[in-house]
């Protein structure tokens, strides 16, 4: 373990290893049960199989819909009351040609939207996580199932300790944040 | 007129000032040096810089005296941006035709014809218009040489001094003066004067390509030569054997003015009917209502039964089934019918022609004979021959050649060139220099006919006086200043004997008269009267006796040859040799202009290949651009060839003019020499080589033997007469789209199919007025030629003996033009008053309005075109953007001018008035209409109400704004078996 | 202590499965597959400490070609468009051809990793790291012609429509601007599409990198990812919609190229069946391309026991499809230009099938309609030589099928006195080679430098197999 991490605060979580999907979730029951504070998951693959309660799709929609209109809107604008030209002999709001532009812009506002709000809400990019200081961590994106809980004060330590030994992880250790 | 006249007296100085001349010589040494090298890119900017120095020189040189205007205060009668006008002639051979040329800011920079004239009535040919580049050619020569050394003008003086002391001892003997036809008054006064004090000189008037047959047969008719001159808008029935009335005759503007006015029956009362008799095809008969192939063979026979028939009444032979309805055609239009042989022709058709004209009482109703404008030798290639001769025999001391060039247009067989060694002192008056130049002990540096006073005749006599347009920019002599150099007396001012010799037809000398006779660009009164000559009684009896039946003309028409005895030629083949229609006979081979214009049938450019029949090619399994060996006698050229529907199988036709060696940066060595061929009377006997050539057509594909109907619509006078409007749009279909601009003026154009005669003149003239760019022999080879008019020719019937269309084709200006709908920038797009525009500064080059042009008149800057340009830069329209690389261009229905009209109007608060386009200015036969169509009264209106009305390629909906009057041909019904 | 991350370097990591032919019944992902042993053996193939022999052979050469490109472009701005064969009557060529091309493989890999995520498509998934490859190369290759071809490169920005001084904008209604902004949109949107699925496998790279350098760049391009419970749930969220998204952009993008030419009143574009014709062209291509990477790569990277028999036979047979679909855009393409009876379609048809450019024609329909029917047997859907040879025919086939339609069409306008011919010069091939080799240099970086397949969706796919078939999910 981080002999750096050692000498400066007291170790004040666990981070505890599962070899599978059914072993994690066994051990979140057991911890809630138990009372314990889970911080977080740190899993190869999504822990539930449904993608349901992220709201990015709908931010996603919105800003679809915005570059759509918007853009339709500005060539309406240019054509009809900016700089109204005659282009063989067609009306000047030809509508049916602004459609395509306006689907593509609409269409790069959305997939823009979704990638930084992607980011956002997975508050990415951070480079350093208290929890990289874990050597068992790395098989987090691999094969193994991670769980990291706050204990404050040893004896709580050793109480989820005990705990956890009871659920056969992989590995138990413990950081500080 | 001050001005023309200040200027005129420094250009006097100027000329005469050995010092500026010896100043011109060392100006540009390295120049002559950098024309002998191919054109680069890197050659042509070189060029530009040297011909805009020049361009400086002429300007701002203080060697030209005082009196030349800074151009800080505006001379007078010259307003910034404000064109112009000065009028004056373009002389061809002799013959002048009326021009116009237009200035800006002092420079000329477009030449019109001149309404007033009557060779001209406001059209111009292609050499006319061509004029412009000719006169700023960076290839003309600026220094006198000596050898092949530069000299000054003072040293020509020194050695003419005693020159003139020789000649005088000897009473001129041994003194020649050889030029082209001259028809110049002054010119033949100052000979004259010439020959006065030297009763020994001879002069001699010599043309390659020889008018000679006309003037033998007149005087085999009438005992001297007369000229003809044609009223083709008084013949009902036109008979043209071989004929050239609309491509080389002189007055063939008017001519085909004429002509076109009889051919409409939307407008004419009565349509002419026109025959066409001919070897190979000629303009004349592209258009006529019947064309019968004859070879040369068969025209003498089929002439000679024709007068047989009309003469002497003598039953029409059987064959061909053609002739004998034809004959009573004739006689039946009898006093309206007109019966013309081609310069090409013996002189005893021509003869027979002027009798059966004369017979059918066409004399002075049709035609009518004048004195010639001007004293010429019956003979001129006998003349010729007998001074080549007298240089061989070493009786000619002394010889004068100007503007001719005896060693590249002269008969091989002549021995010019070993002659002219024989001449121990020689000069050569030439603007470049030339082949001949090159082998006299001195040549001159001739100035531009727009540098010098002159004057000249019309073919119906006019006389036109030739002022000069700007001060010389290469220096140069005039050839009455050359011809003053032999008289002892020091020559008046050439203004001065010009005017001397019109005083009497100008108000009593006053400047008036003067100036008006120059501003209006005739002399009033000068026209020949028409002459009372009586035919010989004893004519008949004459030579159709020694005119035996069946027989033909051998290698007939080669200039410069004695007229050929006429012996039959079996079925040999014949070699026909003709003025180019571009080059004529070579003088203008160093014309980018005219090179690169798209000869009028076959289309080619940049080449000058021997034209077979299809028949013939299929015989020896040639394809175009194959190379023949075509040999007479012990004379041989090598050839590519072009298969030319229409064409005689029993002879080929071969164009004069190419393969300079010594016309400029341009012009050498473009296309194949046949003037080695000239002068052999032998049959050519064809052998092929294996080279190819890489022949450049601006018609890209094999020929189509249909003619699209939604492209041209034709039909037949009867079928006119059936229904008027057996051409005109069918059904009107709905339009989904309905905004019309609505402008102060609608501008359209309308084209009659009818007048079209394919002389190509609106080509050069939209080239001269919109900058467009040469290309050059590559890049039209890769199909890229910039022309933003072509006309379009097609072929119906057989390959044999096709029938042919012309159609100009330009920007339409549709109102639902499908170019603009797929510019991205917009960088075309419509204006209020219905044009189509482009606005080169936003155009990124996408190329999709091109693709996307139904008639493809859009054409691309695929390089910069318009750097390579050999023309100075004063030489440019200034009104026109030039286009830069990977701009797209086209026809603007040259919208500049519009905007002159608008400005016009604009300022006197008018409604915008008459505009002409540049095309529409120079067609002869005025098939061009343009103008505003908001305005019913309208000349283009009223065309567009026209019965024969209809849009090219209607079904795609573009509503064009150019439309076209449908072609209508008047043949006989007898003869429609034989149709075309 | 043991650290997981650290067994790399023991060989049975990156030793492949015993090699065997194909079978149309391979399992989708071979059982004995592990979701360590799978994203050991996938990093280990970024992480190589020195490439393989085979891959410098490819590399080079491929570079070689790219900087041809760099070439001809350097000569064509100097020079000008005049350097290729394009003229008066066929302004466009090579270089609209080309950019068509291109851009239907690009589309090819798209559809695959888009389209058939969204159908649930488990073959997919091994597929998708490589089809997406693809997909941003060819773009890249496509995306350069636009600009290239203008006559005045340098004011291609005009065709974005932003306020300037003129106040000029650009045309709406030219199918080349909706081309353009098609273009913008699909190469932004690849790009964002194909990074957002790699950052949960970069973790995994960073993970199992050692070196500090290479720690450092994985984990700079992992961008922190940890696999949270928030952030595989929006990371999931986001990408399926991305996917969503990508799907209807890829149709729309090769329908306006169809619109490019069917927008257009000339003879042999002028038709509505242009759009849905582009698609299956798309389909075509980018099914022959992915099969033209995987048959070498699976071997070459040792990874046939992810893309297996079962990939080879569906991907020949989606093959097969396109090119039925694509059959009947010909058989229709014939059909109206006759019935619909306009002279000068029907003349340019004439030309095309019977005249100068013939070759290209049957060229066209021998290799993309006749040849691919071989797929109809089985036995060949799994003979990976046929399979390459066939897919190389298919990928000239399709390039022939684009000159017909830009060159022909072009060569016989309306106006025979406008008739003319076309032929490519020198500047015209090297631009074209030139693409093919930043496509191929690219392609080989990523294989190189990237995993090349998009481990967390294996592991996904791993565990509901195991799951199906009631194996453990212990490791």
């Amino acid at each position: 373990m981080s002999a750096l991490a050692a000498n400066r605060l007291p170790m004040n979580r666990l981070l505890a290893g599962f070899d599978s999907l059914q072993g994690l979730q066994h051990a979140l029951e057991r911890l809630h049960e138990a009372g314990f504070v889970v911080l977080e998951t740190y899993t190869p693959g999504p822990v539930r199989a449904e993608d349901s309660g992220s709201r990015l799709p709908l931010a996603m929609f919105a800003a679809g819909m915005a570059g759509f209109v918007g853009c339709f809107g500005l060539m309406t604008y240019a054509d009809v009351v900016a700089y109204p030209l005659n282009i063989g002999g067609r009306p000047a709001f030809a509508w049916p040609a602004f459609v395509p532009i306006a689907f593509e812009v609409g269409a790069l506002c959305a997939m823009v939207a979704g990638f930084l709000g992607c980011f956002m809400v997975c508050r990415m990019p951070q480079l350093y996580d208290p929890v990289d200081e874990c050597d068992s961590f790395r098989r987090a994106s691999r094969d193994g199932w991670f769980v990291a809980i706050q204990t404050g004060d040893p004896d709580v330590a050793a109480r989820a300790r005990t705990l956890l030994d009871a659920l056969q992880p992989t590995s138990v250790e413990a950081f500080c944040a | 007129m001050t001005s023309r006249e200040k200027l005129w007296r420094s250009l006097e100085q100027a000329a005469e000032d050995p010092a500026f001349l010896a100043h011109a010589a060392q100006e540009f040494p390295g120049l002559a040096a950098a024309l002998a090298e191919p054109l680069g890119r890197r050659q042509v900017l070189r060029l530009m810089a040297a011909s805009i120095a020049l361009g400086g020189l002429a300007g701002c040189d203080a060697k030209y005296g005082g009196n030349l205007i800074p151009a800080v205060t505006i001379p007078p009668n010259i307003i910034p941006a404000l064109p112009n006008f000065y009028a004056t002639a373009h002389v061809l051979d002799g013959y002048a035709s009326g021009v116009v040329v237009k200035h800006v800011m002092g420079r000329p920079v477009k030449v019109d014809g001149n309404p007033e004239h009557p060779a001209s009535l406001g059209a111009i040919d292609v050499y006319g218009q061509a004029q412009l580049l000719d006169f700023y050619d960076p290839d003309r020569s600026a220094e006198i040489m000596q050898g092949s050394s530069p000299a000054a003008l003072a040293n020509l003086d020194a050695v003419f001094s005693d020159q003139r002391a020789q000649l005088a001892a000897g009473h001129g003997a041994g003194l020649r003066i050889l030029t082209g036809s001259v028809t110049s008054p002054t010119v033949i006064a100052q000979i004259e004067a010439v020959q006065r004090q030297y009763p020994e000189a001879q002069s001699i008037q010599w043309d390659p390509i020889s008018r000679d047959a006309g003037r033998k047969a007149a005087s085999l008719a009438y005992g001297r030569a007369l000229d003809t001159i044609a009223h083709l808008d008084k013949a009902d029935v036109l008979l043209s054997i071989d004929g050239d009335l609309l491509s080389s005759a002189p007055g063939r503007l008017r001519y085909a003015r004429d002509f076109a006015s009889r051919r409409n029956p939307s407008r004419t009362a009565s349509m002419s009917r026109v025959y066409a008799i001919e070897p190979t095809p000629t303009l004349i008969g592209s258009v006529a209502d019947h064309r019968f192939i004859a070879g040369p063979a068969d025209i003498s026979r089929i002439t000679l039964a024709l007068a047989a028939s009309i003469l002497d009444n003598a039953p029409t032979t059987a064959e061909p089934g053609w002739l004998a309805p034809l004959v009573t055609d004739l006689k039946a239009a009898r006093g309206r019918v007109l019966m013309h042989v081609g310069a090409a022709q013996p002189p005893e058709l021509h003869a027979l022609a002027l009798q059966i004209n004369e017979a059918l009482g066409a004399r002075g109703v049709t035609y009518d004979l004048i004195e010639p404008p001007a004293p010429q030798a019956l003979l001129q290639a006998d003349a010729m021959a007998a001074l080549i001769a007298d240089m061989h025999a070493g009786k000619v001391r002394h010889l004068l050649i100007v503007d001719s060039n005896p060693l590249y247009t002269s008969p091989r067989s002549w021995g010019c060139a070993e002659a002219l060694k024989r001449v121990p002192f020689s000069v050569t008056l030439a603007r470049q220099y030339d082949e001949t130049a090159r082998a006299t002990t001195w040549f001159v540096p001739h100035s531009h006919d727009w540098e010098a006073w002159s004057d000249a005749r019309a073919y119906d006599g006019t006389v036109t006086v030739l002022q000069p347009q700007a001060l010389p920019l290469y220096g140069g002599l005039s050839a009455h200043q050359v011809l003053g150099l032999y008289l002892a007396a020091p020559p008046m001012s050439t203004e001065e004997s010009v005017r001397r010799i019109w005083a009497a037809n100008l108000a009593g000398h006053s400047t008036d008269g003067w100036s008006e006779a120059l501003a209006r660009g005739v002399i009033p009164g000068t026209a020949s009267a028409a002459s009372g000559a009586r035919l010989r009684s004893d004519l008949r009896a004459d030579f159709r006796t020694d005119l035996p039946s069946g027989a033909g003309a051998p290698a007939t028409g080669a200039p410069g040859t004695t007229i050929p005895p006429i012996t039959a030629p079996g079925d040999r083949l014949t070699l026909l040799l003709r003025a180019d229609p571009n080059l004529w006979d070579g003088r203008f081979a160093n014309n980018p202009w005219l090179q690169e214009l798209p000869r009028p049938l076959t289309k080619v450019v940049w080449d000058n290949p021997v034209l077979i029949a299809p028949a013939l090619a299929a015989r020896m399994q040639l394809t175009n651009g194959d190379c023949m060996r075509l040999s007479i006698d012990d004379a041989s050229v090598v050839a590519p060839v072009w298969i030319m529907p229409g064409q005689a199988p029993d002879c080929i036709t071969a164009l004069l003019g190419s393969g300079r060696r010594a016309a400029g940066s341009v012009g050498d060595d473009v296309g194949v020499d046949f003037y080695p061929l000239t002068g052999l009377t032998g049959a050519v006997a064809l052998g092929k080589t294996r080279d190819r050539v890489a022949l450049a057509s601006t018609v890209h594909h094999d020929l189509l033997m249909e003619t699209p109907s939604e492209i041209l619509r034709h039909g037949t006078l009867a079928q006119f007469h059936a229904d008027p409007h057996f051409a005109a749009t069918a059904h009107s279909e709905p339009h989904l789209y309905r905004t019309v601009p609505a402008g102060p003026a609608a501008w359209g154009m309308s084209i009659d199919l009818n007048a079209c005669i394919g002389c190509n003149a609106c080509i050069v003239a939209c080239q001269a007025e919109n900058n467009i760019s040469v290309v050059g022999k590559a890049q039209v080879l890769r199909e890229r030629e910039m022309h933003w008019l072509r006309i379009d020719r097609y072929f119906e019937g057989g390959v044999d003996a096709p029938e042919s269309f012309f159609q100009p084709v330009l920007c339409m200006h549709c109102e639902e033009a499908p170019c603009e709908n797929v510019c991205p920038v917009g960088a075309t797009v419509h204006d209020a008053e219905g044009l189509n525009v482009m606005v080169y500064n936003r155009c990124v080059g996408t190329r999709f309005c091109s693709n996307n042009c139904p008639y493809k008149v859009r054409r691309f800057n695929f390089y910069g075109y318009a750097r390579q340009q050999t023309r100075p830069a004063q030489s440019w329209n200034p009104d026109v953007t030039v286009r830069a690389r990977g701009v797209m261009e086209k026809c603007t229905y040259c919208i500049q001018r519009i905007a002159e009209a608008r400005i016009e109007a604009d300022r006197d608060s008018r409604p915008v008035g008459e505009v002409r386009t540049a095309c529409q200015n120079a067609c002869p036969t005025q098939a061009f209409t343009f103008g505003n169509l908001a305005d019913a009264t309208s000349l283009v209106a009223e065309r567009k109400r026209s019965s024969l009305n209809f849009a090219m390629l209607e079904g795609q909906g573009t509503r064009p704004r150019t439309t076209y009057e449908a072609l209508v041909r008047n043949p006989n019904p007898a003869i429609k078996a034989t149709r075309g | 202590m043991n650290i997981p991350g650290m067994n790399i370097a023991s060989p049975d990591a990156t030793m492949s499965p015993r090699l065997r032919a194909p079978r149309f019944d391979d399992p989708v992902v071979d059982p004995r597959l592990t979701s360590a042993s799978m994203t050991d053996r996938i990093c280990s193939i970024a992480l190589r400490s020195q490439s393989y022999p085979w891959w410098w052979l490819a590399f080079i050469p491929s570079m070689a070609l790219a900087m041809l490109l760099v070439v001809s472009i350097a000569y064509l701005f100097y020079a000008g468009i005049g350097i290729w064969g394009i003229n008066w009557p066929v302004m466009w060529g090579f270089a609209i051809l080309s950019y068509v091309w291109w851009i239907a493989i690009a589309s090819g890999g798209t559809i695959i990793s888009a389209l058939f995520f969204l159908t649930g498509a488990e073959w997919r998934t091994s597929l998708n790291r490589i089809a997406e490859s693809m997909m941003l190369f060819g773009a890249a290759a496509a995306g350069i012609y636009p600009i290239l071809h203008l006559g005045r490169p340098w004011f291609f920005y005009w065709l974005f429509f932003y306020p300037n001084t003129m106040t000029l904008w650009a045309q709406f209604r030219s199918p080349l601007l909706w081309d353009f902004w098609a273009l913008v949109t699909y190469v932004f949107a690849s790009i964002l599409f194909w990074f957002l699925g790699l950052v949960p496998d970069f973790a995994s790279v960073r993970d199992r990198a050692t070196g500090i350098a290479r720690q450092r760049i994985y984990g700079i391009l992992a961008c922190g990812f940890r696999g949270t419970g928030r952030q595989w749930l929006n990371l999931r969220a986001a990408y399926g919609v991305m996917a969503a998204i990508m799907a209807p952009v890829v149709v729309s993008i090769h329908s306006i190229v169809g619109l490019d030419f069917a927008g257009a009143a000339t003879p042999g574009w002028h038709t509505t069946e242009f759009p849905p014709f582009f698609v299956f062209g798309a389909l075509l291509s980018g099914f022959s391309i992915v099969l033209l990477l995987i048959i070498p790569l699976r071997r070459l990277l040792g990874i046939e026991d992810m893309v297996t028999g079962r990939h080879l036979d569906v991907l020949c047979k989606l093959l097969l499809t396109s090119s039925l679909c694509v059959s009947y855009a010909y058989l229709m393409d014939a059909f109206t230009t006759f019935y619909g009876g306009d002279r000068a379609e029907r003349v340019m048809f004439i030309e095309r099938a019977l005249e100068y450019y013939r070759y290209v024609y049957w060229g066209t329909v021998l290799f993309n309609c006749v040849l691919p029917q071989v797929f109809w047997s089985r036995r060949l859907r799994l003979n990976q030589p046929v399979i390459v040879s066939i897919c190389l025919c298919v990928v000239v086939g399709m390039w022939l099928e684009r000159y017909e339609i830009v060159v022909t069409s072009l060569h016989r306008p309306n106006l025979p006195s406008a008739w003319g011919t076309y032929h490519a010069t020198f500047w015209d091939w090297s631009t074209l080679l030139g693409t093919v080799g930043m496509f191929l240099s690219g392609i080989l970086l990523a294989v190189r430098y990237l995993p090349i397949v998009s481990m967390h969706e294996m592991r996904t796919l791993i565990a509901t197999t195991k799951a199906r078939n009631g194996v453990s999910g212990a490791a």
